[in-house]
């Protein structure tokens, strides 16, 4: 009885969500699109930043990325809490083969440049800090599965990370208060001499654009790689620390 | 019809996370179920801001100055970082309730609420 009636509730969702969907405006025909085209035509002149949706992300709407910076800082401080409460059998992890090891060997340190790469152009280029640091933490989560978390453990320190994430998301606050003698997030070095040049069309592209947002990028990125890092040093780890 | 397409997509993407999320038990499933309702929305912000014949809204080297819309892209950035950070919590949750109730059954009976 009771499952006939969930049934029934979802079979109504389902149907109103359907109907919503053949409702919705063709798609490709957008119908609201002052503010986006505002942003398209005068976000160079505003931010000085090739890449307008990190200019939407970091300077028009940066209180949103300020909380979505502090919802991943509080669940990378959840996970920390939920595992250090986790006691458990220790279960030893099996360090991986010899080819897989070297190849990580080979490996780790392009990854790594790479996702700092995406982090410094992250104004010029599709990317930025959160997409690097998911990067540069990528390759920690290689460091951690093929050597074992044991082997790691004099590597990657915890401690480290946690200093790391919060001074990111500090230097990031920071960043946005500065501004704060015209309007909090508001870009103070557009139009200086740090990072300062205001690009016009289309262009090659020049990394001494953007004003704060290279800043902010490399700010928010140290946090996500810090925090992805933590979440995954603790997923691995939560055993053994409860043992010692 | 055919212009509907993506949000039809939307829509299954959507209805199955919640089926997952309605009628599975096990818990690891209800987060998947939960982790595909994000990406129907992530689709759908998405789906919402595109233009026709609009390339990314990058203007290093760019083909051309149509443009899709920025700011839906903006909020699923935001979005995916948020979906990465709740999933991981779930999890973590997850694992918390196996140890202490050795079962990841949402029926069992300390869970049944």
């Amino acid at each position: 009885m009771n499952k006939k009636i969930g049934f029934l509730a979802f079979a109504v969702v389902f149907v109103f969500l359907f109907l919503s969907a053949m409702y919705m405006h063709p798609f490709g025909e957008p119908n609201e699109k002052d503010m986006d085209n505002h942003f398209i035509e005068k976000g160079q002149n505003d931010t000085g930043a090739n890449n307008i949706v990190t200019s939407v992300v970091f300077d028009y709407r940066g209180y949103d990325t300020l909380g979505e910076a502090t919802v991943l800082f509080t669940a990378v401080t959840g996970v920390a809490v939920a595992f250090s409460m986790a006691y458990g059998k220790k279960k030893e992890m099996k360090e991986m083969s010899k080819i897989v090891r070297t190849v990580t060997n080979i490996l780790y340190s392009f990854i790594i440049i790479f996702g700092f790469y995406i982090i410094m152009h992250g104004h010029l280029t599709p990317g930025g800090g959160f997409q690097g640091g998911a990067v540069v933490a990528s390759a920690f989560a290689l460091l951690v599965i093929s050597y074992s978390a044991l082997k790691i453990k004099g590597i990657l320190k915890k401690e480290n990370f946690s200093v790391s994430e919060c001074s990111g998301l500090f230097a990031f606050i920071a960043l946005a208060f500065l501004g704060i003698s015209t309007a909090f997030f508001y870009n103070f070095l557009a139009g200086g001499t740090v990072f300062g040049n205001i690009p016009a069309g289309i262009n090659p592209g020049d990394l001494n654009t953007g004003g704060v947002i290279p800043l902010m990028n490399i700010a928010v990125g140290v946090e996500v790689l810090s925090g992805i890092g933590l979440i995954i040093l603790y997923m691995f780890t939560y055993g053994k620390e409860a043992k010692e | 019809m055919i212009q509907h397409f993506p949000f039809i997509a939307v829509v299954i993407l959507i209805g199955l996370g919640i089926y997952a999320c309605m009628f599975k038990r096990n818990l690891i499933k209800i987060v998947i179920g939960v982790s595909l309702i994000e990406s129907g929305v992530n689709l759908f912000l998405i789906t919402l801001g595109y233009v026709k014949g609009g390339v990314a809204p990058i203007y290093t080297n760019a083909p051309g100055t149509n443009m899709v819309l920025p700011t839906p892209q903006a909020l699923t950035l935001t979005s995916i970082v948020i979906g990465l950070a709740t999933t991981a919590l779930m999890l973590s949750f997850a694992v918390l309730i196996y140890k202490h109730y050795s079962s990841i059954d949402a029926k069992t009976r300390r869970l049944k609420g």
